[in-house]
C-alpha cells in the first residue's frame, strides 16, 4: 500500500505488537515463575482435603493388669421409613428391643418423615436382633463407645467420658491425652465439587492409638474397700464415708473407694456430687488422728521424751476460758499413754510446751495445708492457718486435730511417712503407661518430697500407734497374725451453718498400717455422720480390720516380691476376673488372629469359650470378625475368613481393586482386607462410590476410599 | 503484475502451518479439559471439534481461492447480510439468559463471530475507495457509522466483548488507511478522559496532558477548543453510562481495577485462572496432570479459560510457544500488509491482524487477571465452531492478500 509515511506507520504497528505482548510475558513470568510457590500452596489448599483419622483410646488396667476401662463398639440406628413395610410391626420391635413405647414408634413411623434416629449406643446383638426380625430399612452406623467392664469399681479414680470419647473426669480426664493418642491425617483429592478423587500419591499419617494406662490400683483391694466401706455405711446408716488404701513404703495408691458411688456407665443416672472423689477433693478436721503428728514434733524437737509423764487434770481442764475433757479421766500419763489412750488434756498440756512455729513447721512438712500433688484432678490443700492468725488456744486445739482442716490423702501420706522411716511421699496413681504389643509392667518408683522426721521418732511413734491397737482405742482393729499400728479419730462435725461444732454429728475415722517390721499396707477408712455408734475405735476400727484382712489375703495371693514388679506376658490374657458374683459380668475381649494358622486360631479363640466358625477354605486366617479389641459375650462367636498360604504371600505386589459398591461397609472392609488393601471410609451406609476403580492395578498396601452414603439423605436429619 | 500470473506458492502458505500448530495445540487442551468430565456432551467436544476443524479448514481454503475482487464486489451485500443476521439474533429463544445465537435444527450459530468478518470487508472496502478523504470528518463519521451499527446490536445481546472487537478495529484501520496524527489523538485522547474520570486528579493530570499534546499539533484555536470540550465531556458522561452497565459489568470493571474484593463473584474465576497458571510453573504440570484442571476448579475450560489449562499442564514453556505462534501470525500479518500493493487488501490484513491480536490479547489478559473478564474465544484454541470457521476463513483471506498482493 501506497501513502505517505507508511514505513513509520508499520513501524508504530509492530510496536505496538510487540508492547502488548511483552506486557503479557511479563504478567505470566510474574505469576508463573516469580509467585509460583504462593500459586502452588493456593492450588494445594483447594484440592488436598484432609481427613482426621480417629485414633482407638487406649485402655486402664488396674496393677495386675485387669481391665478398668475399655472400647465396645456400639451401634447407632436410624430407619428408612420409606423401606418400613409394615409399620405397625416395626414399631412393636422397635418397642420391644429398643427404649420407647410402641405408640412413639408408630408416630415417627407415619409423620411424613423419611428418616428418623431410633437410638445411638446400641449394643451389637440387639442390632443382630432387629435385623433377624426382618424389620426393613435400618440405617446401621458403627461407633465406638468407652466402656467400663467393672463398674462402679474405682469410679471415682477411673472417672468417665462423654460419648465422644473425651475424659471428662478422673483418670479418664487427667490422661486424656495419653489415651487419645494422635489422631491420624489422610489427604485426598477433592474435585471442585467436593468430591473424592482416586489418589494413591498421598502419605497417610496413620493414626498413633493412645497409650494404656497401668493403675496402682488393686482391684481386689478396691473391691474389698467397696464392699466393707458400703456394709459399714449401711450398718450404720451413715451418710457416706471413704477408704484410702495405699503401700506406705512406695506411696503407690492400692484403693481409693467413696461413698457414695455411681456406675461410670451412666454417670447421669446419678447426682454429679456422687461423682466427686471425696478422698482428694473434701477436707474436714481429723480430730485425734492428728495426735501422733503432732506427737512426732514433740518427739523430733526433743520437749518431751517418750516415757516422760504428763498430768491429765483427772478428765476435766480449765484453760484459756475453755474446758477440755477426756472421755476416761486419768491422772498421770506417759506420752506412750497420751496417745494409746487420746488423752486431749495430755496433748493440749504438750502443746503448752510447743512454739507456735514449731507446730505449723512440721504440720506443713507432714504436708498439711498443700497439695499431695496426686494425678487427679480436683485436689484440694485443705486448711492450715499461718501462725499470725492463731488464737491463744489454736496450738491446743491443733494438738487434738482441730482448726486444721485435711484431705483423706494427705491423711494417708502423713501417716505413710510415719510409718515407713520419716519420709513424706508423694501419693502414686499410675504405675506405668504402654502401647499395645509392648511389655507390659508396673514401675513402682518411691517419689519422696522430704524426710520429715527422724527414723528414730518414726520408730517410736509406730510404737506408740501399736500401743493404741494393742491396749488402747483401736483394740478392735487387731488383726490376728499380723502386728497393727494405728490410731482411731472421732472428730466433731462442724456446722456451717450454726457456726458451731454439732454434739451428735461425728466423723469417725482409724488411721492404720500392717506389719510394723515393714508396713506394706496402710489403710485410712472415714464413716461420715454413723448413727447409733459413733465412736472411731469401733465403726472405724472394725471396717479397718475387715478391709485388712480382705486386703492381706490379696497381697498374698500374687506377692512375689519386695519391689512387686510384675510382668505379664502379652498374651490372650482378657479375661477380667472378680470375686463379685451377680454384679460383674464376665467379659471377653476379642484377641487378634489375624495371619494365624487355623488351628492355633481357633484353639486360641476356644479357650476364650467363643465358637468359631470358618469361612472361605484355607490354612491362614485372614480376616476376623469381630475386629480385634472388640468386647465380646460369654457366648459370642467369631468368624475367621481364611485363605490358602499361597494367596495369603502376596504373590505379586499389585493386585486388583475388588468392586465393592452397593456393599455394607463391613462386607467392603472384608473383601479390601481379602486383597491387603487399607481401606477409607467416608459417610455411612452402603457404599455408593469407590476409588480408584473396580479392576484397577493397584499396589497390595495402598489405601482406597470407598464412600457411602444411606439409601437417604442423612444431610436432612442434621438436628438430630 | 496480473493477478492471474501470480502463481499459488507465492502466497504466504506458511501460515496454514502456524495456524494447524494452534489447532493441535487447542485440541490437546480441549481433550485434557474434558477428560474427566461425566457430561457426555462434553466429554464429544473433542470429536465435535476436530469436526469443525475440517469445515473450517474447507472454509479456508475457499477464502484463499475466491478472487478478492469478488469478495470486494459482494463485500456490502455482506455487510446487510450480518445486520440482518444480527437483528435475527436478538430475536431467537435465550440459550443461557442471552441471545447470542441462532439455532437451525442441532446447530447452533454464533452470527457474532462471521459478523465480524462481513464488518471487517465493508470497513476495509469503504477505506479503500478512492474517493475517500481521511481528514474528512463526515468521511471519518461514516466509517464510525459502520462499526456502531453491529456494536450497538451487539451489545443488545448482551456480548460485551465480542462487540468491543468491532471498536477496535477502527482506529488500527484508519491509521493504516492514512489518518492524519492530530485526528488520530483525537481519537485516542476520549479513552484516556475516560479511564482518568474515576478520579478526580487523574482527570486533571490527564486533561493538562492533552490539552499540553493538543497544543503541539498546532491545528488552531478551533481544534483546541473543539478537542478540549469533547474530553471534559467524556469525563463527565462516564459517571453516567457507568450506571447503564449491567452489574456483573460493573463488578468486573470494579475487580478488575481492584476496588471490589470478591472472591466468588467475578473474580474468583480470574483467582482460579491465576492460580492454575501460576501452579504450572515452569514446564508446567504434565498433559492430563493439571490438578486445577482435572478437579474442574478452572472454569469455562475449554472455552474462555482454555489458556489457563496449557498455563498449568504446559506451564511458561508452552505458554510462550503460544505466544510465538501468534506474534508469527501478527508480524506476517502486518508485513503481508506492508507489502499488499492493493488498498482493499493491504487493509482487510491490518484488520485481520488487529482482529486475532485484539482476541488473543483480552482473552490472555483476562486469564492472568490483567483484565476484565469479557468471556471472547482464544482463536484457533477455544471450543466453538463458529470462531474456529470465522478466523479461518480471517487466515484465509490474509492468505489471498498476500496472493495477489500485486493486483486483484
Amino acid at each position: 500500500m501506497k501513502h505517505a509515511g507508511e514505513s513509520n506507520r508499520i513501524l508504530v504497528l509492530v510496536i505496538f505488537a510487540m508492547l502488548f505482548w511483552v506486557i503479557l510475558i511479563i504478567r505470566i513470568t510474574q505469576i508463573q515463575l516469580i509467585n509460583r510457590g504462593k500459586y502452588v500452596e493456593r492450588a494445594n489448599a483447594q484440592y488436598i482435603q484432609e481427613l482426621k483419622l480417629n485414633s482407638s483410646r487406649g485402655l486402664i488396667y488396674d496393677r495386675n493388669f485387669n481391665l478398668l476401662a475399655i472400647n465396645k463398639s456400639v451401634f447407632s440406628v436410624g430407619v428408612d421409613v420409606t423401606e418400613v413395610k409394615d409399620v405397625n410391626y416395626a414399631a412393636a420391635q422397635f418397642a420391644e428391643l429398643l427404649d420407647g413405647n410402641k405408640a412413639y414408634y408408630l408416630n415417627q413411623l407415619s409423620n411424613g418423615k423419611k428418616f428418623f434416629w431410633l437410638k445411638r449406643g446400641v449394643d451389637e446383638d440387639i442390632v443382630n436382633e432387629l435385623q433377624n426380625r426382618q424389620v426393613y430399612g435400618l440405617q446401621i452406623v458403627p461407633e465406638f463407645r468407652r466402656f467400663y467392664p467393672q463398674q462402679r469399681l474405682a469410679a471415682h479414680v477411673v472417672g468417665f467420658t462423654n460419648v465422644d470419647m473425651k475424659g471428662l473426669s478422673g483418670v479418664e480426664l487427667v490422661k486424656d491425652d495419653v489415651l487419645s493418642g494422635n489422631a491420624g491425617l489422610a489427604r485426598l483429592q477433592r474435585d471442585a465439587f467436593g468430591k473424592p478423587v482416586a489418589d494413591r500419591t498421598y502419605e497417610v499419617d496413620e493414626p498413633e492409638s493412645g497409650k494404656n494406662v497401668v493403675l496402682t490400683i488393686d482391684n481386689e483391694i478396691q473391691l474389698s474397700a467397696e464392699q466393707e466401706l458400703q456394709r459399714t455405711v449401711k450398718q450404720y446408716g451413715a451418710e457416706g464415708g471413704i477408704v484410702v488404701v495405699t503401700n506406705p513404703m512406695t506411696g503407690d495408691v492400692l484403693a481409693m473407694a467413696v461413698s457414695p458411688t455411681f456406675d461410670p456407665n451412666k454417670p447421669g443416672d446419678y447426682p454429679p456430687e456422687y461423682w466427686r472423689s471425696r478422698a482428694i477433693t473434701d477436707n474436714f478436721e481429723p480430730g485425734s488422728t492428728f495426735k501422733p503428728i503432732f506427737m512426732a514434733a514433740v518427739l523430733e524437737e526433743d520437749v518431751q521424751k517418750p516415757d516422760d509423764i504428763v498430768f491429765c487434770e483427772n478428765g476435766k481442764y480449765n484453760v484459756f476460758d475453755q474446758t477440755i475433757t477426756d472421755v476416761h479421766g486419768y491422772g498421770w500419763l506417759t506420752l506412750r499413754k497420751v496417745i494409746a489412750k487420746s488423752s486431749n488434756i495430755g496433748m493440749s498440756k504438750l502443746a503448752q510446751m510447743m512454739k507456735n512455729d514449731v507446730i505449723y513447721q512440721y504440720a506443713r512438712a507432714f504436708g498439711f495445708g498443700v497439695r499431695t500433688g496426686i494425678d487427679l484432678s480436683g485436689e484440694v490443700a485443705g486448711e492450715l492457718k499461718h501462725t499470725i492468725e492463731w488464737s491463744k488456744s489454736t496450738p491446743l486445739a491443733l494438738s487434738r486435730g482441730y482448726e486444721v482442716s485435711v484431705t483423706p490423702i494427705q491423711m494417708a501420706m502423713a501417716y505413710g511417712a510415719i510409718a515407713n522411716g520419716g519420709r513424706l511421699l508423694k501419693p502414686r496413681i499410675f504405675a506405668n503407661e504402654f502401647q499395645t504389643g509392648d511389655a507390659k509392667q508396673v514401675v513402682s518408683r518411691p517419689d519422696v518430697i522430704r524426710q520429715v522426721v527422724s527414723p528414730q521418732t518414726s520408730n517410736i511413734l509406730v510404737d506408740m500407734l501399736e500401743e493404741v491397737v494393742s491396749d488402747g482405742t483401736g483394740k478392735l482393729a487387731q488383726i490376728p497374725g499380723v502386728r497393727v499400728a494405728g490410731k482411731t479419730g472421732t472428730a466433731w462435725k462442724y456446722d456451717v451453718i450454726k457456726q458451731a461444732y454439732s454434739t451428735t454429728e461425728y466423723y469417725s475415722s482409724f488411721i492404720g498400717f500392717f506389719p510394723i517390721e515393714k508396713p506394706e499396707l496402710l489403710i485410712y477408712v472415714m464413716v461420715d455422720n454413723p448413727k447409733h455408734e459413733y465412736f472411731g475405735g469401733i465403726v472405724a476400727a472394725t471396717m479397718f480390720k475387715r478391709i485388712g484382712q480382705l486386703a492381706r489375703r490379696s497381697l498374698a495371693l500374687d506377692a512375689d516380691g519386695e519391689n512387686r514388679i510384675t510382668e505379664i506376658e502379652d498374651s490372650t490374657e482378657a479375661i477380667v476376673r472378680n470375686d463379685a458374683p451377680d454384679e460383674y459380668v464376665e467379659q471377653v475381649v476379642m484377641p487378634d488372629v489375624t495371619m494365624k494358622r487355623a488351628p492355633v486360631a481357633s484353639k486360641i479363640l476356644g479357650q476364650l469359650g467363643v465358637d468359631v466358625e470358618f469361612d472361605n477354605y484355607g490354612q491362614i486366617v485372614r480376616v476376623q470378625n469381630p475386629a480385634p479389641g472388640t468386647v465380646l459375650h460369654e457366648d459370642a462367636s467369631a468368624t475367621l475368613t481364611l485363605v490358602d498360604v499361597q494367596n495369603s504371600e502376596p504373590a505379586s505386589e499389585y493386585t486388583k481393586v475388588p468392586k465393592v459398591i452397593g456393599l455394607t461397609i463391613r462386607d467392603a472392609m472384608n473383601q479390601f482386607a481379602l486383597e491387603n488393601l487399607h481401606v477409607l471410609v467416608q459417610g455411612s451406609g452402603k457404599v455408593v462410590r469407590q476409588s480408584p476403580k473396580p479392576g484397577e492395578k493397584i499396589k497390595r498396601g495402598a489405601r482406597c476410599v470407598i464412600e457411602c452414603e444411606p439409601s437417604i439423605n442423612l444431610a436432612e436429619y442434621k438436628h438430630w | 503484475m496480473n493477478f492471474r500470473s501470480v502463481k499459488p506458492s507465492q502466497g504466504d502458505y506458511f501460515m496454514i502451518l502456524i495456524v494447524c500448530l494452534l489447532i493441535a495445540v487447542g485440541l490437546t487442551a480441549i481433550f485434557s479439559a474434558s477428560y474427566h468430565v461425566e457430561s457426555a456432551t462434553l466429554k464429544s467436544n473433542f470429536t465435535k471439534q476436530i469436526v469443525w476443524f475440517v469445515i473450517s479448514f474447507v472454509l479456508m481454503i475457499v477464502a484463499i481461492v475466491l478472487p478478492l475482487r469478488l469478495i470486494n464486489s459482494v463485500t456490502y451485500w455482506l455487510y446487510a447480510l450480518s445486520i440482518v443476521a444480527l437483528i435475527m439474533t436478538l430475536f431467537s429463544s435465550r440459550i443461557a439468559d442471552v441471545h447470542r445465537w441462532i439455532v437451525i435444527g442441532p446447530i447452533q450459530i454464533q452470527p457474532a463471530e462471521f459478523v465480524k468478518i462481513g464488518v471487517l470487508l465493508t470497513l476495509a472496502k469503504y477505506l479503500s475507495e478512492e474517493r475517500r478523504d481521511l481528514s474528512n470528518l463526515r468521511d471519518i463519521g461514516f466509517a464510525f457509522g459502520i462499526i456502531l451499527i453491529p456494536f450497538a446490536l451487539v451489545v443488545k445481546q448482551p456480548d460485551l466483548g465480542t462487540a468491543l472487537v468491532f471498536v477496535s478495529l477502527i482506529l488500527p484501520m484508519l491509521f493504516w488507511a492514512g489518518l492524519p496524527f492530530y485526528l488520530f489523538f483525537s481519537m485516542i485522547a476520549p479513552f484516556l478522559s475516560l479511564i482518568s474520570a474515576f478520579n478526580y486528579y487523574s482527570f486533571l493530570v490527564a486533561m493538562i496532558l492533552i490539552a499540553g499534546v493538543l497544543l503541539f499539533m498546532k491545528r488552531g484555536p478551533r481544534y483546541f477548543l473543539f478537542n478540549m470540550l469533547m474530553n471534559i465531556g467524556v469525563g463527565l458522561i462516564t459517571p453516567l453510562l457507568w450506571g447503564k452497565l449491567h452489574t456483573y459489568q460493573q463488578h468486573r470493571i470494579l475487580t478488575f481495577l481492584g476496588l471490589k474484593i470478591d472472591p466468588h463473584g467475578a473474580s474468583y474465576q480470574v483467582i482460579q485462572s491465576i492460580v492454575a497458571i501460576g501452579s504450572g510453573g515452569f514446564f508446567g504440570k504434565g498433559f492430563l496432570n493439571g490438578t486445577q484442571t482435572q478437579l474442574r476448579f478452572l472454569p469455562a475450560q475449554h472455552t474462555d479459560f482454555i489458556f489457563s489449562v496449557i498455563g498449568e499442564e504446559a506451564g511458561f514453556i508452552g505458554v510462550l510457544f503460544i505466544l510465538a505462534l501468534f506474534y508469527i501470525i501478527l508480524l506476517r500479518g502486518i508485513f503481508i500488509a506492508f507489502v499488499c500493493h492493493n488498498r482493499f487488501g493491504s487493509l482487510l490484513s491490518i484488520g485481520i491482524v488487529t482482529i486475532i491480536g485484539f482476541h488473543v490479547l483480552v482473552t490472555i489478559s483476562m486469564t492472568v487477571g490483567i483484565m476484565p473478564v469479557t468471556g471472547i474465544p482464544l482463536p484457533f484454541i477455544s471450543y466453538g465452531g463458529s470462531s474456529l470457521m470465522a478466523n479461518m476463513i480471517l487466515i484465509g483471506l490474509l492468505i489471498n492478500a498476500s496472493i495477489r498482493r500485486y493486483k486483484y
